[in-house]
């Protein structure tokens, strides 16, 4: 396997083949991000795209300070930011749904669940719970969902977070405790004080 | 004495694993003493665990991604990373013909230079086996030793002898400038008197670099490259000096900040006279400028290598060398 350093000298010399490769390490991450905050796989596939023609045209500025995904990450967040900026200006106030419709949809595209041997009862419940997250995530602001998958998925810290979004650290914990809050609403985990007598005393050995 | 409000409020750091070890461990014994905050908790930690666990099912599986990159190629093969899209490196391997390997940083470069090398020698063998010998030499008549009718069209130049017996009609080249004068042909004549050539309207002078930069570029840009490149010279070699004081950049920081605003202008009148070459070179110079401009008084040794570095990368100080090769005198007067 040819090292990413080699990968990413190559692409800047404007090799496209050793930048799709680079693209193939890190693709499925990217992705993830993008289907979470805009909550819709045709958007998410061309927001990802645009975060690698983005980074492309940016290669050459790479000087492996930090590392590739530290860099590429910084370019994701941007262009998720820009996109923010965009949707707001285009559709100001209107909230969009994620319905089982467009999971289902996921099928048409070639992209079925994981396990595709699960019973189709199951399948439906998967994507009714899907569609739960989906909806909880649509209950935040976008911004709100960038921190939380910034947060959570990439495990940045406040203070990381804080910067890359511009805004305080305040906001940060404000931002993803509704975030949890809303998935806990939509996912309907409750749980009752007497099931719980023991389990900070787990979780702290 | 336990506080539920004080206590949820350190909720979000300890389910995102925002607490040193000592805060963690506290916090623990809180939740431990109170069932409410400890039953917040848990749930909060189990909404992530569900959350994670139906996002997976969320992606695609693995037939989806072969498309995935085959449409990310289709989209990548419109675009030019950034040394490509704001040099005018970019245009000219563009112009060459998009030959593959001109994507090279390097390769452009070396294309533009052996294309001017082709043109040098091109007009060279043009003058040696066309005009005949070089001013100052013995005309000698080898084509047509007859007098020939005088032959005057927008894209030729007669030159003429008034030897006696010894009339020479030679056909010659003419720099594409020459053809300009009012719409009319040229009539630039070499006449020689008493076995001397009088040169006095045609400066016979090999072809260079500088009559493509000079097609390309306005003579105030061609100064003002003259002038960026000697800064950007000068900052090379400040900034690779090892012990740097603080006062051996103000110079160059300062140029740098009467260069831009030069700069600004000239990109902005060849973006609005659409010269692509122009504003393309001038685009690629403007962030050095600026990045020099905007250094601190005391600079690190890390924003100097960056920036030189870069220059180094981009080959700056030599296309500038380039486009800033002066005519030294005027090629074709043109009466």
């Amino acid at each position: 396997m040819i090292q990413e350093d080699k990968l990413i000298e190559r692409a800047q010399e404007g090799d496209q083949e050793a930048f799709c490769l680079l693209a193939r390490t890190y693709q499925r991450r990217i992705y993830a991000l993008a289907l979470h905050y805009t909550r819709d796989p045709h958007e998410a596939e061309d927001l990802s795209q645009e975060v690698w023609l983005k980074a492309y045209r940016a290669i050459g500025g790479f000087r492996g300070e930090a590392g590739f995904y530290t860099w590429l990450r910084r370019i994701t967040v941007n262009t998720f930011l820009n996109h923010q900026r965009e949707m707001k200006t285009m559709y100001s106030g209107e909230k969009k749904a994620f319905r089982l419709g467009e999971l289902v949809s996921l099928d048409e595209l070639g992209m079925t669940p994981a396990e595709p041997r699960q019973a189709p009862e199951e399948l439906l419940q998967q994507k009714m719970m899907v569609e739960k997250v989906m909806e909880g995530l649509g209950e935040l602001t976008a911004q709100q969902r960038l921190i939380f998958l910034l947060k959570h998925r990439e495990g940045m810290t406040y203070d990381e977070i804080a910067r890359a979004c511009a805004v305080s650290t305040g906001t940060v914990k404000k931002a993803l405790f509704r975030a949890v809050n809303r998935l806990r609403e939509y996912l309907g985990v409750k749980f009752s004080a007497a099931e719980d007598v023991s389990y900070a005393a787990r979780e702290r050995r | 004495m336990h506080d539920c409000v004080k206590t949820r409020e350190l909720l979000v750091d300890l389910v995102f694993d925002e607490l040193g070890p000592e805060a963690r461990r506290r916090a623990l014994l809180e939740l431990e003493g109170c069932p409410d905050c400890l039953a917040q908790y848990r749930s909060m930690t189990e909404a992530l665990r569900v959350f994670d666990q139906v996002t997976e099912t969320a992606m695609p599986d693995e037939s989806y991604w072969p498309g995935y990159e085959t449409r990310l190629r289709e989209r990548l093969r419109h675009e030019r990373p950034s040394w490509m899209r704001t040099s005018w490196m970019g245009w000219l391997s563009d112009w060459i013909g998009g030959f593959r390997p001109l994507t090279a940083p390097a390769l452009p470069v070396a294309a533009g230079l052996a294309m001017v090398l082709l043109v040098i020698g091109w007009w060279t063998w043009q003058r040696r086996h066309v005009v005949g010998p070089s001013p100052g030499a013995p005309v000698v008549a080898r084509e047509t030793p007859t007098p020939q009718p005088k032959v005057e069209s927008p894209d030729e130049v007669i030159a003429t002898t008034t030897k006696p017996g010894e009339f020479l009609n030679r056909r010659k080249s003419v720099h594409p400038k020459a053809t300009e004068s009012n719409g009319k042909a040229p009539s630039v004549r070499r006449e020689e008197r008493g076995g001397k050539i009088v040169d006095d309207d045609v400066v016979s002078r090999g072809p260079d670099q500088s009559l493509i930069a000079a097609s390309l570029f306005t003579p105030e840009t061609i100064k003002h490259f003259e002038k960026a490149q000697l800064m950007l010279r000068s900052f090379r070699n400040a900034s690779a000096a090892k012990s740097l004081a603080a006062t051996d950049l103000a110079y160059e920081r300062q140029m740098s900040r009467r260069l831009l605003y030069q700069n600004i202008l000239l990109r902005r009148d060849a973006e609005m006279k659409g010269n692509l070459p122009a504003e393309e070179a001038l685009s690629s110079l403007e962030p050095f400028l600026l990045d020099i401009a905007n250094l601190p008084d005391k600079p690190s040794s890390g924003e100097l290598g960056g920036i030189r570095e870069r220059l180094q990368r981009k080959e700056l100080i030599a296309s500038l060398q380039i486009s800033s090769a002066q005519p030294s005198a005027p090629a074709y007067k043109i009466p």
